[in-house]
């Protein structure tokens, strides 16, 4: 039987199909693989010469450069790395509220990254973010073939993310609607990656209150209930709240080296524009062409 | 202590609090909406306006201030005065001193006399009044505790107290305290007759000037209607009941047997049978024992002779509603016969006057020394008691058919009309002592006293019987009747020993300058020196009243019959008047609406503040306004923003 979210997976993997993931600047160094790395490292190929700096490998100096100039000048070879890609989806109920499209939005966005480095040669793994995060069984395979891929949780995170792979590109997935403070979060979660990415998935309705209305506010995890007249005062008020909370998100962002996007999760899906993860050099088409909507299945 | 509101039409006001709660109602229906995170949306008690969170009707601060302040603003529109502690002006309280407001009280003092004991009916009421003042239902009783209440509320600048008896009086000084008033209050007795409340009310109103308060306490409505906004209020604490009452009693001599006569009314609205007992006070022996059947508002009538030399006899009513009036004391009527002497030579003049005095019933033949002696000669009286009576025929005279002049203030011209008489008479105008009847300047009659301790008078008629048709005229066993009477009630004596309550009897004396004490049936001596010899004693008093002289003892009987009194089916209860004219207002209360502006305008203050740190709490922690950015999602963008990070 198939899952309700398959065809999210499927416009995923069918826009990750024209990126390849782009390989981050400072990727795993004197790792061994098939990919290229765009940092010096130890590979073979030699790519440039620059001044000796402290710390540098003398079995790098150029000892007949350093002859005809009498300054020690060393080789860069490019380095030959495996990149890896931890791809962290947040499995709170919030993800999953009934009459918004984030449910599909995070499995079209898991599946899309999932493509696009499985295109670029990045081995994955899969995680379920609950009040840890852990592992999730056949994490490896595309996303549409995990196990458990469920939202249920209740909250947020009680501590730091850990136990990912080193020097890897991580992306985490989730409407960071939490009470957790998010350095708390994200020390973990940026230590010791290559590239770390926060993607924040909204609903429209969780940027857009209805104005005007005498609404029961239900919170989807706890049940708790508030009721509240929302006029122009009271959007405002809860649209400079939502900002504030993301500004505390990308501040922690930018403290931990982590880049911050926000995705309104039906905008994704109706439009597909990527045109923002791509001028971000997250995704790189491999023609170099216009990105657009996918038109057909997988 | 309630207040008063002078402009009761703002209370008009009080619908914009249904349209405050209207609006918050309305404000109140809320659709459910599931959304992913309650954390971004701000806590209600930090807000205060539009758009805050409500919870129902019990929870929003702003609502129960703003529905206070508006409820204060409607009561100082209103303009609310509150009653002083101690009133500005003085209180006159007029109290209905009527024995109808002892209805209801306990009839100890009744039990005991039916059980044969013998207690004289003055006692029986002063135990009744001792039962009867803890009785919480009698108007007494009720309107004592009202006026308690009264004094609690506002202590009046000073307070008289003033009996409405048949004439007024004042109970005690003027009296500051609540103690004092109602101590004085216990000497309110309710033992009158009848209560001259209009003579009681227009002596408050001299007594007290201007701005005195008259109360009137009674059991009835006031019979004209009180306006309102006076300085009167009255009272009544009357309940309608039934009763059975004696409403008449009286005992006489009737053709020379003693007679009594009582008649019950059934003052009720059914048919009842109503038993009465006749006994003598001496030793209870029971005389008579009758059962009435009385028609509503009927009276029956007991007729009946009592054996010679009868003493007190006391009648009861089976009845216990008003003590004071289901039983009576008959005293046996004071005999004081005269001696008369007829000295006139054989004629139609003689004839005719010994006649007249034989039908009197009230003289009798006597020898020299008789109390009057008529005579038609020039010549003295032989004794200090004997009145002379000369009648003189003048041999020049005239017959006078009138008009004649009559003293009408002496005793002899009571009921003479000499209507058609022919009195003839002689010419000469000169009286000897005060003319009692005359044709023009012609005295015709004539009374000279002689004797200052004990006077005596001296008549003189001048009558030509040939020429007068008097001796023949209705007028003559009047004219006879009245110098009877006269000389009767002047023997020392009690005129009558049977007073309905209220009214006098008169007392004569042997000598004029005694001194008499009075004991009344609560035991209380009261001393009289009498100037002349006749003083008259007020029955004030239900029940046996005994007067002691150096010379004589005589003892009368006050009973309460008054079938008005009587009559409880009229009782009412109920509130008229009012105090609240201008000077009240302005005397006796305090205006406090200022006071809830006060209150008010903290209200307001207390709403603003609340406002304010609403305001405040819309803004970041640091009081800066977060910078737009393109992340904000207060402008979506399509497909995805970002936060370009500086590496």
């Amino acid at each position: 039987m198939s899952s309700p979210l398959q065809p999210y997976f499927e416009q995923g993997y069918l826009a990750g199909q024209r990126f390849v993931l782009g390989i981050p600047r400072n990727a795993a160094m004197g790792m061994t693989g098939a990919t290229l790395s765009s940092l010096a490292g130890s590979s073979l190929e030699f790519r440039d010469h620059r001044q000796y700096e402290p710390g540098d490998d003398l079995r790098h100096i150029d000892w007949q450069a350093y002859a005809r100039t009498d300054s020690l000048i060393v080789k860069i070879y490019r380095e030959e790395i495996t990149p890896h890609l931890d791809l962290i989806i947040d499995g709170s109920q919030s993800m999953a509220v009934k009459g918004t499209q984030k449910e599909g939005a995070a499995a079209a966005l898991l599946a899309l990254f999932a493509a696009a480095g499985a295109r670029a040669g990045y081995s994955q793994a899969g995680w379920r973010l609950s009040d840890r995060c852990r592992k999730i069984p056949g994490g490896n395979r595309p996303p549409s073939e995990w196990e458990a891929l469920e939202f249920t949780h209740k909250g947020g995170p009680d501590g730091p993310l850990s136990a990912f792979k080193p020097r890897g590109t991580r992306i985490l997935i989730g409407d960071l609607l939490w009470e957790t403070e998010p350095l708390t979060v994200l020390r973990g979660l940026a230590e010791r990656s290559a590239l770390c990415l926060v993607v924040q998935l909204l609903s429209r309705a969780d940027v857009t209150p209805p104005l005007g209305k005498a609404l029961r506010l239900i919170d989807s995890e706890t049940g708790a209930i508030r009721e509240i007249q929302i006029d122009a005062l009271a959007a405002k008020r809860y649209l400079d709240a939502l900002a504030r909370h993301q500004q505390a998100w990308s501040d922690a962002c930018r403290q931990c080296g982590a880049q911050f996007l926000v995705i309104i999760a039906e905008d994704l899906l109706e439009e597909w524009n990527l045109d923002e993860l791509v001028v971000a050099g997250i995704l790189r088409t491999r023609s170099g062409g216009a990105v657009g909507a996918p038109t057909g299945n997988h | 202590m309630l207040p008063i509101f002078l402009y009761p039409l703002a209370f008009l006001g009080l619908i914009a609090l249904p349209a405050l709660v209207g609006i918050y109602l309305f404000r109140n229906r809320f659709q459910p909406m599931v959304v992913s995170s309650l954390m971004l949306w701000v806590d209600p008690r930090e807000s205060q306006e539009g758009g805050r969170q409500i919870r129902r009707l019990k929870t929003p601060l702003l609502f129960f201030l703003e529905l206070l302040a508006l409820l204060l603003l409607i009561l100082a529109a209103a303009d609310p005065q509150v009653r002083l502690p101690t009133g500005a002006r003085p209180l006159v309280i007029v109290l209905d001193d009527s024995y109808s407001m002892r209805a209801g009280e306990s009839m100890r003092a009744g039990e005991s006399m039916r059980a044969g004991e013998s207690m004289r009916a003055g006692e029986s009421m002063r135990a009744g009044e001792t039962g009867g003042a803890n009785a919480p239902s009698s108007p007494r009783a009720l309107a004592i505790a009202a006026i308690k209440e009264e004094l609690g509320r506002q202590l009046p600048f000073v307070t008289r107290l003033l009996v409405a008896a048949e004439k007024p009086k004042l109970l005690g000084p003027p009296m500051r305290t609540s103690k004092e008033i109602v101590a004085q209050l216990e000497n309110w007795n309710c033992s009158s007759g009848f209560a001259n409340i209009s003579d009681a009310v227009a002596l408050a109103g001299e007594i007290g000037g201007d701005n005195t308060l008259v109360l009137v306490v009674s059991d009835h409505k006031s019979p004209s209607s009180i306006p309102d906004k006076s300085r009167l209020q009255w009272w009544s604490f009357g309940k309608p009941k039934s009763n059975a009452a004696f409403v008449s009693a009286s005992r006489a001599e009737k053709e020379g047997a003693d007679r009594f006569m009582l008649e019950v009314a059934n003052l009720s609205t059914e048919k009842n049978q109503i038993g009465v007992v006749l006994t003598r006070t001496e030793n209870d022996a029971e005389i008579l024992r009758k059962t009435l059947s009385l028609e509503p508002f009927g009276i029956g009538r007991i007729v009946s002779n009592l054996p010679a030399g009868t003493g007190p006899i006391r009648a009861r009513l089976d009845d216990r509603e008003l003590p004071i009036d289901s039983q009576i004391v008959l005293e046996p009527f004071p005999e004081r016969p005269i001696s008369t002497q007829v000295r006139m030579s054989a004629g139609p003049l003689r004839d005719v006057l010994e006649k007249a005095l034989s039908s009197t019933k009230l003289s009798r033949s006597g020898g020299s020394g008789s109390h009057l002696v008529f005579t038609d000669k020039e010549e003295d009286a032989e004794s200090d008691r004997t009145w002379m009576v000369q009648f003189l025929a003048e041999k020049e005279a005239d017959a006078y058919s009138g008009p004649f002049i009559l003293d009408r203030a002496h005793p002899l011209t009571n009921g003479l009309s000499l209507q058609g008489v022919v009195w003839g008479a002689g010419k000469d105008t000169k009286a000897e002592g005060n003319p009692v009847a005359m044709a023009g300047d012609i005295p015709l009659l004539t009374d000279r006293e002689i004797g200052a301790e004990a006077p005596r008078h001296f008549l003189k008629f001048r009558l030509r019987a040939d020429l007068s048709t008097l001796q023949n005229s209705p007028d003559w066993p009047i004219l006879i009747w009245n110098l009877v009477s006269w000389r009767s009630a002047q023997l020392p004596g009690l005129a009558r020993s049977n007073l309905r309550l209220g009214d006098n009897t008169l007392l004569t004396l042997d000598k004029a300058g005694e001194t008499i004490t009075v004991t009344s049936p609560s035991g209380a001596k009261k001393e009289i020196q009498v100037r002349n010899r006749q003083v008259q004693i007020p029955g004030g008093e239900v029940g046996i009243h005994t007067i002691q002289s150096p010379s004589t003892t005589a003892v009368f009987a006050v009973n309460a019959v008054n079938r008005t009194e009587s009559d409880l089916t009229k009782a009412e209860t109920g509130k008229w008047g009012s105090w609240l004219d201008e000077k009240t207002v302005r005397m006796d209360y305090l205006e406090i609406n200022w006071l809830l502006l006060l209150v008010v305008l903290a209200l307001i203050t207390v709403h603003l503040l609340l406002m304010a740190r609403g305001n405040r709490n819309h803004l970041p922690a640091n009081g800066k306004s977060i910078p737009s950015r393109s992340i904000m999602p207060g402008t979506p963008r399509k497909g995805i923003a970002q936060e370009r990070l500086t590496p």
